[in-house]
């Protein structure tokens, strides 16, 4: 097969480590998008041919995923809403001892997921194609609504404690501009507020600086003495990762899922492998306290969904996230413009960029299974002079996500409330889904209510059988768990 | 001694009923086009759906933990540990505050300096390499290497 | 201020913690910071350091690419690197704020559109006036629409469905990209020519818009023709006419909007550069030499070539001449849209 041939020479490889790298290196400094480090790099990509520079570009795609859970796992300092998932369980690793196994299993997770999805991918682009187009604006709300649902349900607390935190991350997302009509929503005239709460701000806020405290109650002038260092802890064992084997298969199949859906995104399929890891396992408590379980489900759910979002990419152009929207830039820079008719013009090449997915999966197992070792290792820095790092982390993580410097009031802000409802035994997973998920919810509902016109529940009936499916399964598992919770309470 | 769920609860239900209450105001009418409005969702719909879902919630959750009672519950914070939230909010404003003017450089450097100080670290030759050197690497790679903009005083 | 509040909280904290070992630690830190802070700006040339091209949209957005290729080619004849601040926000009114509030030294430019210049300010309160607050550097290209529809549905010709659209008002299903956006405008315009009412169901961006399209879900669609070309060069959709005065030279056998007695004036999408209105003459020029210069450049010529990109440029004063006669049809156009 040409395509292999293609993809068998040494300078793909060493285009795909190097970007591999450079992705890891990236997506572990918070706050440093893989978006805007694929944005930044393409140009360079563009003076290469395209089977070093598209290679290169997966390369620090994938990368940028897997870095992205290293400053997740050890200072609780999210890069994007899908290391949220993984903040629940890291950091708590960490502390018992087992920081390394954390990351071993993020990476041996995200690459079977990956790994897995775009095996699937490679052999069902035709079906896949055809299913990418099947979700429109009412599937869309019905899916998006019902992995709230199921963040609710899965949370450490009662569902009610859930629900209201839903329902604080929505009212808090429609503050700013509404996404349908522009007007202004809820910013009573403030500028700050005029472009809605900053999302990294507020994760960082919400999970880093919780953190942040913790350190410096540990702190040696009041304690007076330097705390023990934590150990990195031993790797991750063969029993441990095989005990992970269905969580992992069950998250691929979910993200794999989620991502032939343009627009879906890796939030949603972190989340929901969590949540559904959580109902499907023996040892439900141990979510949320320091499980690797619950690594692996977000992990493994949130890089299967690259693979399948490359599809509608290819064959149709249309772009599922941002960075697809920037890697379709690159493709077209390359000559190869996405459509109906890549795959029959340029069939080798789509093989082949396939392939280099495989080949950066495997590269980046090589190379973070090397890094992995030293970077545990530097939770074990004295704990006064990590909390400045990580202070300095957090806060250029906040300004880098729009350049402005007033998002650090969001982030004090932010780290009361995060402070607040830890102490008081709020999850926060389900109001940071709901905060990510309203816009692109509330405007799937406006465009369903659109193309509805006169009758929302005959059209959905009717025309969009799909969408009701999805509702009435969602709110029946619901319904179970909230009896069997009221049960088990009596 | 107010515990923490309590005030989260009341925090957050008086937030959700100011909303409620201001919303008519809050929010910006959408303009209409030849006579009618583009979309049939109003602006309006989900903020007061959410806060009403918060005030539902909360009372119910309320009623709940009256009725069936809540475990032990830790008072708000040991002394020590308000005192950092403290420091840590007044680092992040005055960070804030001092971020354009002086840049990026030197608002962290003084900010991880102070976090480190306070932390009872004493060395020069730590604060140095730490506190000085990590803000200034990060500079040079983000601005340098990536051509990402961050401040410099001025 | 900075300085004063610098010096005020690393005194503050040391003092806090309460041994007065950490008050030498602090100063030396502060000391080795303020030494490191010491550059002058030489002043023997603009510019001497890079240039921010701030756009106001998010990443991966045509802009964003086309920025990209800009930036990576312009440093040979500015001297300067230039360096792209993504600021997205508020259909771009928050990156357009963001210049216009900034210091007019030629430093810090705005990659916008012509919409944002000329028609946002009719139909939303901008706080800050585009005519008064902005001044050109340089047009980059343009691109201007087509009409198309879904090869499933039966139309076939414009005509055809505006006489089945009038006949049925609010039933046709126009996706577009948003409010104020390009296929949004190209669609209102139709609206208030024609009598035409239609269902305008939003999309983010033109992607999501063909996808609808393809999917069935809507009528009929407006986009640069090179957003649609694979689809069409697939037989997926229709192209029933195109937005401009005469025909295109790649369709020759569609209709152009012009005869069909269709308006097209202000159909159109520029991507510009600009600076803040006071930015000095010189340093415009220095700018727009660059551009220029960019502009006969090879590699640079290539790459747009290879995004499928136009180069039809405009030089800074020739634009800056024709933008208020555009507001006002602008203008003109949504004051009979908005009735």
């Amino acid at each position: 097969m040409t395509a292999v041939a293609l993809v068998m020479h040494w300078q793909v490889a060493v285009a795909v480590s190097i970007g591999v790298a450079i992705g890891i290196l990236v997506g572990g400094l918070p706050g440093l998008t893989t978006a805007t480090a694929i944005a930044i790099v393409l140009p360079f990509s563009f003076f290469v041919e395209p089977l070093i520079g598209l290679p290169f570009l997966i390369g620090l795609y994938k990368g940028g995923i897997f870095g992205g859970s290293i400053p997740a796992i050890l200072i609780a300092t999210p890069g994007t809403g899908a290391s949220v998932a993984t903040i629940l369980d890291g950091p708590a690793l960490v502390r018992k001892g087992n920081g390394r196994k954390a990351l071993e299993m993020a990476l041996y997770a995200s690459v079977t997921g990956d790994t897995a999805s775009d095996v699937l991918t490679l052999l069902l682009v035709v079906p896949f194609a055809a299913a990418a187009l099947l979700a429109g604006p009412p599937e869309m709300a019905a899916i998006l609504f019902a992995a709230i649902v199921l963040t609710i349900i899965a949370g450490t607390t009662s569902w009610l404690r859930g629900a209201i935190m839903a329902c604080i991350g929505i009212l808090l997302a429609t503050v700013g501009r509404d996404p349908l009509e522009f007007g202004q929503r809820l910013t009573f005239g403030m500028d700050i507020l005029e472009g809605g709460i900053p999302l990294l701000p507020m994760l960082i806020g919400l999970f880093a600086i919780p953190e942040l405290m913790r350190m410096i109650a540990l702190r040696k002038s009041a304690t007076g003495r330097i705390p023990p260092p934590v150990d990195p802890g031993p790797g991750l064992t063969l029993g441990e990762f095989k005990r992970a084997g269905r969580t992992i298969a069950r998250s691929t199949f979910l993200g794999s899922i989620i991502g032939i859906v343009p627009g879906m995104g890796q939030p949603v399929a972190a989340f929901s492998g969590y949540a559904m890891a959580k109902r499907a396992s023996p040892r439900p408590e141990e979510f949320g306290r320091g499980s690797l379980e619950g690594i692996a489900a977000a992990e493994a759910a949130n890089n299967a969904v690259n693979g399948p979002t490359l599809i509608p990419l290819l064959t149709l152009g249309i772009p599922g996230d941002k960075i697809t929207a920037i890697l379709l830039g690159a493709f077209v820079a390359h000559g190869l413009r996405p459509g109906p008719q890549l795959v029959e013009q340029h069939g080798p090449v789509i093989l082949a960029i396939l392939l280099a997915m495989l080949l950066s999966n495997l590269l980046l197992l090589v190379i973070a299974r090397v890094l992995i070792p030293a970077v545990a290792r530097l939770v074990t820095m004295d704990p006064n002079l990590l909390a400045p790092i990580v202070l300095v982390l957090a806060w250029t993580g906040v300004y880098l996500y729009r350049s402005d410097s007033s998002d650090l009031f969001f982030l004090a802000l932010f780290g009361v409330l995060g402070v607040l409802a830890r102490r008081g035994k709020f999850d926060l997973a389900p109001m940071v889904l709901a905060f990510i998920l309203c816009e692109s919810l509330e405007y799937s509902v406006g465009q369903t209510l659109n193309l509805a016109r006169d009758g929302v529940l005959e059209y959905l009936l009717l025309d969009r059988p799909g969408a009701i499916i999805i509702l009435l399964s969602v709110s029946g598992v619901a319904l179970w768990v909230g009896l069997s919770e009221k049960r088990s309470l009596s | 001694m107010l515990n923490p769920a309590c005030l989260f609860l009341i925090l957050v239900t008086t937030f959700a009923a100011a909303t409620l209450a201001a919303l008519p105001w809050a929010v910006d009418s959408p303009q209409p086009l030849f006579g009618s409005l583009v979309s049939v969702l109003s602006p309006g719909t989900f903020p007061a759906a959410a806060a009403l879902g918060i005030l539902v919630f909360s009372v119910i959750e309320w009623v709940r933990r009256s009725r069936d009672g809540e475990a032990e519950e830790s008072s708000l914070q040991p002394a020590l540990e308000r005192r950092g939230m403290v420091v840590v909010i007044l680092l992040v404003a005055l960070s804030a505050l001092s971020f354009d003017s002086l840049g990026y450089v030197l608002t962290l450097m003084l900010a991880s300096a102070a976090l480190a100080i306070f932390m009872g670290c004493r060395s020069p030759v730590q604060l140095v390499i730490v506190c000085a050197g990590t803000p200034t690497l990060i500079y040079w790679v983000l601005t340098r290497v990536f051509t990402i903009y961050l401040p410099a005083p001025g | 201020m900075g300085r004063i509040v610098g010096k005020a909280f690393v005194i503050m904290t040391s003092l806090w913690s309460g041994e007065h070992h950490g008050v030498l630690s602090a100063l030396i830190v502060l000391a080795t910071a303020l030494g490191f802070s010491a550059y002058a700006a030489a002043d023997d040339g603009f510019p001497t350091r890079p240039v921010t091209l701030v756009i106001p949209f998010s990443a991966g957005g045509s802009h964003d690419l086309n920025a990209r290729v800009v930036t990576r080619v312009i440093p040979r004849y500015l001297g300067q690197p230039m360096v792209v601040r993504l600021v997205p926000g508020a259909g771009g009114q928050k990156g357009a704020l963001a210049v216009a509030e900034s210091e007019p030294d030629g430093y810090t430019l705005l990659f916008g559109h012509n919409l944002i210049d000329q028609l946002q300010p009719h139909v939303s309160d901008l706080p800050y006036d585009p005519m008064t607050a902005f001044r050109t550097v340089w047009k980059l290209n343009q691109a201007t629409a087509v009409i198309y529809v879904s090869a499933e549905k039966g139309y076939t010709t414009l005509e055809g469905l505006l006489s089945f659209g009038l006949e049925r008002p609010g039933e046709l299903v126009f996706p577009n990209s948003g409010k104020w956006g390009f296929s949004f405008t190209v669609g209102a315009m139709l609206m208030a020519h024609t009598g035409l009412r239609v269902n305008m169901v939003p999309y983010k961006g033109g992607a999501p818009v063909r996808a609808a399209m393809l999917a069935g879900d809507g009528d009929f669609a407006s986009a640069p023709y090179l957003n649609v070309r694979s689809i069409h060069q697939a037989g997926k959709v229709r192209i029933l006419a195109s937005v401009t005065a005469d025909r295109l030279k790649i369709l020759p056998e569609v209709p152009s909007f012009g005869e069909l007695g269709l308006p097209h004036e202000g159909a159109i999408m520029e991507r510009i550069v600009m600076a803040p209105a006071g930015t000095p003459d010189d340093r415009v020029r220095v700018l727009e030499d660059a551009f220029r210069k960019l502009y006969r450049d090879p590699s640079f010529n290539d790459l747009m070539d290879k995004m499928g990109e136009s180069l039809d440029y405009m030089a800074a004063a020739e634009y800056d001449a024709i933008r208020p006669g555009r507001s006002q049809a602008y203008k003109a156009l949504v004051a009979a849209l908005l009735r």
